[in-house]
C-alpha cells in the first residue's frame, strides 16, 4: 500500500476507535477535535482509547505520551512514532 | 408561575427548647429540629410510566411513556453505567419539576448546599458479575478502564453530582427493602442538621440479565427498569424562592415489623388517604374510621427494590396533586430476619 | 459539640484489635500477602493486603459481615454498653457491602439471599440492632458516617450511635485497579516511585455517646466532621474541593489549623491522590509555625477502603494515648511535592499530640475529614 493511502487507513482506524471507546459517531471524531475540551475524554478514557490502539497495531506507548495527546493527529503521530521506535 | 406561599402546618412546629431525652417520643413529630422538609418536585424515569399519576393506577407500559430502550442514549450518558443513566434522567426530571434548572439545563440552586442521596441494592450487578466474565475469557486486560467506578456503589450518586454539580454531602444507600424510604429520611436529617437545604433524592434500579437472574434464585419476577426522584428543600428555603410543597416528611420509623414502623410513622399525621403498602399491611394499621385506599408498587417494581420508597414518595405527591384527601403513609416489604420503615407525607395545606 | 468515643474495635491485616494494629504499625509491619482467596491468574497483580482467614483457595461467603460484628463486639464491649446497645441506631460506612458474595454467587459457588446484600439482617441477629444503615459511600463511607452519627446526637435525634466500617476484597475490583495501574509492588504514599492503591480488608467500630456521664472512659473525643463532594471526576480527586473539606472540618471542630498536631494521610500511593493531598496540606498548613506530624497507615494496612477513614483514626486516637505514632512504611524517596512536610517514615516517632486530622478522600469525589482530640490514659 503507497504510503498516503496506509496513513489515511491508520487514521480512519484509530477514528473508529476513538469513537467507540468515547460512544460517539465517526464524524464527531475529526483529526484536530480536542479530546478534553471538545469529546469529554478523561483520563479512564484516554486509557482505554490506548489500549485498544496497542492491541490493534501492536505497538506499546507510554503513560506520558498518552496523556500529553489531546487530538487524533496527536494520537496519530504517537503511533507513527511508536512504530518506529519498535521496528 | 404563582408563587404559593405555604405557612408552617402541621407537623411544622419548631422543636421545644430543652427537651430531656425522656420527653422526646418520635424526634420528627413536630418536625423536629425546627426545620420543616417539604417535597418541591417530583420525577420518573420508569419504563412505560409517563409521570407519577401513573403510578396511582395499574403497572401498564404506555406507548408514549418512558422508554429505556432510546432514553439512555446521548453524549451525557456516555461512560455511566444503566443504573447512572436511569437516575440521571429522573434526577433531572425532577429538578425540572422543582423549578432548580436554567433553560440550558444547568443547576441554579446553590450547589454547596445541596445533598445528593441514592437507595439502590441491586445498582453495579451488572458491572461486578460481567467483570468476571471479562476476567475469566480476557484476563484483566479486557476490562474496560471507563468501567472502573462502577464497581463500587456509589457511582451513581456521583454521575448524579457530577451531572448537575452538586456539591454538598453524597450519600448511597444500599439498605435493603427499605432503602427507599431510609433515603428519605437522611434527606430529613441532613435539612435538619443544617448540612443541606436541598436534597436530591433518587432510588434506582435498573433491569439486566443479572437482576434478572438473582430475582429469579429468590422467586421473585424481574422488575422494569425504575428510577425516582425527588427534591426534598427545607420549608424557609423553598418559601424564599416562590416553592410551593407538593408534600410535607411527616413522620419516619423503623421497627421489627410493619406495623409497629407504620403506627410511630403516622402518629399525629391525621387522617389517612393512600397506604403505598402491600395490601396485607392494611392488617397491621391501627383500626381507623375508613380503611384508606391502597396502592402497592412493589408488585411490579419489586419487595427488594432500592427505588420503591422512592416510587411510594412520588405517588404521595400524585395523591396531592389531584387534591385528594387525607396523608400518605408508606412502607417497606419486610423480608426475614429484615427490619421495615415507615414513612408520612403529609399534605402540602394544612 | 465534642462528643465522646466511648468504644472502639477493629481488625484489619495487620492485627485483631486496635491495640494490637496500632502496635504493630509502630513496628512497621506489613500486613502484604500473597492473595490465596481467589485465583489470580487473570491478573498481573498478585499481592493485596488481605485477612488470611481462610484455607488458600477457599472463599467463603459473608466475610465483610463477620469481620464487621467482630469489630463491633470489640467496641461495644469496650464501651460497656453491650446489654443496652440493641436501640442504638448503627451506621456502616461500606464500598463493596457483601459484593464478594454476589461474585461467589455468580460464579455458581455459593448462594446468596437477598438479605444477605447488606448488613441490617446480620446485625440484628448478633445484637438485636434494628435501626441499621448501609451506606456505599467509598473510601470515605465511615468517616461520612462519623459525621452523620455526630449530627443525630447534637442535634437531639439519638444519644448513642454506633459507626462502623467494613470491606474485603473483591475480583471485580481488583481486576479493575490491576487494569489501570502497573503492579504496585506495596502501597507507597508519598514516595517518589509510587504505583498506585492495593486494596486491604478489614472492619473498625467505635461508639459515640454525649460527653460527661458517669463513666469517664472517652478513648478520644470528636470535634468535628467536614463532608463534601468534589462533582468533578469520577475517580480523580479535586484538591480545591478536599481543601473545602479540611477548612469545613476546622469550623466544625471549633479550630484553626495551627492547633493540627498530627495528620492521619488518605494516602493511598497513586500519582493523583499523593500530588492532591499534599497540595491540600501545604494549603492549609502552608503559615503555621509548626508543621504538623504526617504519616499514612496505607502503607502496612493496604487500603481498607470504606472503614479506612475510621481506621486511621483508631489509629490516631491510639497515638495520642501512647504517645507514639507509626510511621508511613514503603518511602524510600519523597515525592518532590512533599517537600516542606513532617512525614514521619522510617520508624515511628514518639511525641505528644493533643489533635489530629483524620483524611479519607473516596473515589466520586467523596470527602470526609474528622478532627479528633487525644484522651492520654
Amino acid at each position: 500500500m503507497a504510503n498516503s493511502q496506509q496513513t489515511t487507513a491508520d487514521k480512519d482506524e484509530l477514528r473508529a476507535i476513538v469513537a467507540r471507546v468515547l460512544e460517539l459517531g465517526t464524524e464527531e471524531v475529526t483529526d484536530d477535535a480536542g479530546f478534553r475540551d471538545d469529546l469529554g475524554v478523561d483520563s479512564l478514557a484516554l486509557l482505554e482509547i490506548a489500549t485498544q490502539i496497542e492491541s490493534a497495531f501492536g505497538v506499546s506507548l507510554t503513560d506520558d505520551d498518552i496523556s500529553a495527546a489531546d487530538t487524533l493527529d496527536e494520537i496519530q503521530q504517537l503511533l507513527d512514532k511508536a512504530r518506529r521506535s519498535d521496528s | 408561575m404563582t408563587v404559593e406561599r405555604r405557612s408552617s402546618f402541621e407537623g411544622g412546629g419548631g422543636r421545644r427548647a430543652g427537651m430531656t431525652t425522656a420527653e422526646r417520643s418520635s424526634p420528627f413529630e413536630g418536625g423536629g429540629g425546627g426545620r420543616t422538609a417539604w417535597i418541591t418536585g417530583v420525577g420518573l424515569a420508569v419504563d412505560g410510566l409517563r409521570g407519577a399519576a401513573d403510578l396511582l393506577a395499574e403497572y401498564t407500559r404506555h406507548p408514549d411513556g418512558f422508554d429505556p430502550r432510546t432514553a439512555l442514549t446521548g453524549r451525557e450518558m456516555r461512560h455511566r453505567d444503566r443504573a447512572s443513566r436511569l437516575a440521571l434522567r429522573s434526577a433531572g426530571a425532577a429538578l425540572r419539576d422543582a423549578g432548580l434548572l436554567s433553560d440550558d439545563g444547568g443547576y441554579h440552586g446553590p450547589a454547596r448546599r445541596t445533598a445528593v442521596v441514592v437507595s439502590s441494592n441491586l445498582g453495579n450487578l451488572d458491572t461486578v458479575c460481567s467483570f468476571l466474565d471479562t476476567i475469566d475469557q480476557e484476563t484483566s486486560k479486557g476490562l474496560k478502564a471507563t468501567g472502573l467506578p462502577h464497581t463500587s456503589s456509589n457511582s451513581i450518586a456521583g454521575w448524579v453530582a457530577i451531572g448537575y454539580g452538586l456539591t454538598g454531602p453524597n450519600l448511597t444507600l444500599c439498605n435493603g427493602p427499605s432503602s427507599g424510604l431510609d433515603a428519605l429520611h437522611w434527606a430529613r436529617i441532613l435539612l435538619v442538621t443544617g448540612r443541606a437545604d436541598l436534597v436530591l433524592v433518587t432510588g434506582v434500579e435498573p433491569d439486566n440479565e443479572y437482576t434478572a437472574r438473582l430475582l429469579a434464585d429468590e422467586g421473585e419476577r424481574r422488575w422494569p427498569d425504575s428510577a425516582a426522584s425527588v427534591v426534598v428543600e427545607a420549608a424557609e428555603h423553598a418559601d424564599s424562592r416562590g416553592a410551593r410543597a407538593r408534600s410535607v416528611l411527616h413522620g419516619y420509623a423503623r421497627a421489627a415489623d410493619v406495623g409497629a414502623a407504620m403506627t410511630a410513622a403516622a402518629e399525629g399525621g391525621g387522617p389517612l388517604g393512600l397506604l403505598a403498602a402491600e395490601h396485607s399491611a392494611l392488617d397491621a394499621l391501627p383500626g381507623a374510621a375508613t380503611a384508606p385506599a391502597v396502592t402497592d408498587l412493589s408488585r411490579w417494581a419489586g419487595r427488594q427494590s432500592g427505588a420503591l420508597g422512592v416510587l411510594q414518595a412520588a405517588a404521595a405527591v400524585a395523591h396531592f396533586d389531584r387534591g385528594a384527601d387525607g396523608a400518605v403513609l408508606a412502607a417497606s416489604c419486610r423480608l426475614p430476619g429484615g427490619t421495615a420503615a415507615a414513612l408520612l407525607c403529609a399534605a402540602p395545606t394544612s | 459539640m465534642t462528643l465522646d468515643i466511648t468504644g472502639m474495635g477493629a481488625v484489619a491485616a495487620v492485627g485483631s484489635t486496635p491495640e494490637e494494629i496500632h502496635q504493630r504499625l509502630c513496628q512497621g509491619r506489613l500486613g502484604l500477602a500473597e492473595v490465596t482467596a481467589f485465583d489470580t491468574s487473570g491478573f498481573r497483580q498478585k499481592h493485596a493486603y488481605p485477612i488470611t482467614d481462610q484455607p488458600p483457595g477457599s472463599d467463603v461467603p459473608m466475610r465483610a459481615s463477620g469481620f464487621l460484628h467482630a469489630a463491633v463486639r470489640q467496641a461495644l464491649t469496650d464501651a460497656g454498653i453491650a446489654d443496652r446497645a440493641a436501640t442504638c441506631p448503627v451506621l456502616v460506612g461500606t464500598t463493596h457491602r457483601e459484593q464478594r458474595s454476589v461474585e461467589l454467587w455468580w460464579r455458581g459457588r455459593h448462594p446468596v439471599r437477598f438479605p444477605d446484600l447488606n448488613f441490617d439482617a446480620g446485625l440484628r441477629a448478633e445484637f438485636g440492632f434494628t435501626d441499621t444503615h448501609t451506606f456505599a459511600n467509598a473510601c470515605s463511607a465511615s468517616l461520612t458516617m462519623l459525621g452523620m452519627a455526630q449530627d443525630l446526637i447534637e442535634h437531639g435525634l439519638a444519644d448513642t450511635v454506633v459507626v462502623a466500617g467494613t470491606d474485603v476484597m473483591t475480583e471485580s475490583t481488583f481486576g479493575a485497579f490491576d487494569r489501570i495501574q502497573n503492579v504496585p509492588d506495596q502501597v507507597r504514599p508519598f514516595d517518589g516511585s509510587r504505583r498506585g492503591m492495593m486494596m486491604g480488608e478489614g472492619a473498625v467500630a467505635v461508639v459515640l455517646e454525649r460527653p460527661g456521664g458517669d463513666r469517664d472512659r472517652a478513648r478520644a473525643r470528636l470535634r468535628g466532621v467536614g463532608v463534601n463532594c468534589d462533582a468533578a471526576h469520577a475517580t480523580a480527586p479535586d484538591a480545591a474541593s478536599v481543601e473545602a473539606a479540611v477548612q469545613q472540618a476546622h469550623q466544625r471542630a471549633g479550630i484553626t489549623a495551627d492547633e493540627v498536631g498530627l495528620v492521619m494521610l488518605h494516602g493511598t500511593g497513586t500519582v493523583l491522590n499523593d500530588q492532591a493531598e499534599a497540595a491540600v496540606l501545604h494549603s492549609v498548613f502552608g503559615r503555621v509555625a509548626r508543621q504538623p506530624m504526617v504519616t499514612g497507615i496505607k502503607s502496612m494496612t493496604g487500603h481498607t477502603l470504606g472503614g479506612s477513614g475510621l481506621l486511621s483514626l483508631i489509629v490516631a486516637a491510639q497515638s495520642m494515648r501512647h504517645g507514639l505514632v507509626p510511621p508511613t512504611a514503603g518511602l524510600d524517596e519523597l515525592m518532590p511535592e512533599a517537600e516542606g512536610l513532617d512525614l514521619v517514615y522510617g520508624e515511628a516517632r514518639a511525641a505528644d499530640v493533643a489533635l489530629a486530622q483524620v483524611h479519607s478522600i473516596g473515589m466520586g469525589g467523596l470527602n470526609a475529614i474528622a478532627i479528633v482530640e487525644g484522651v492520654t490514659s
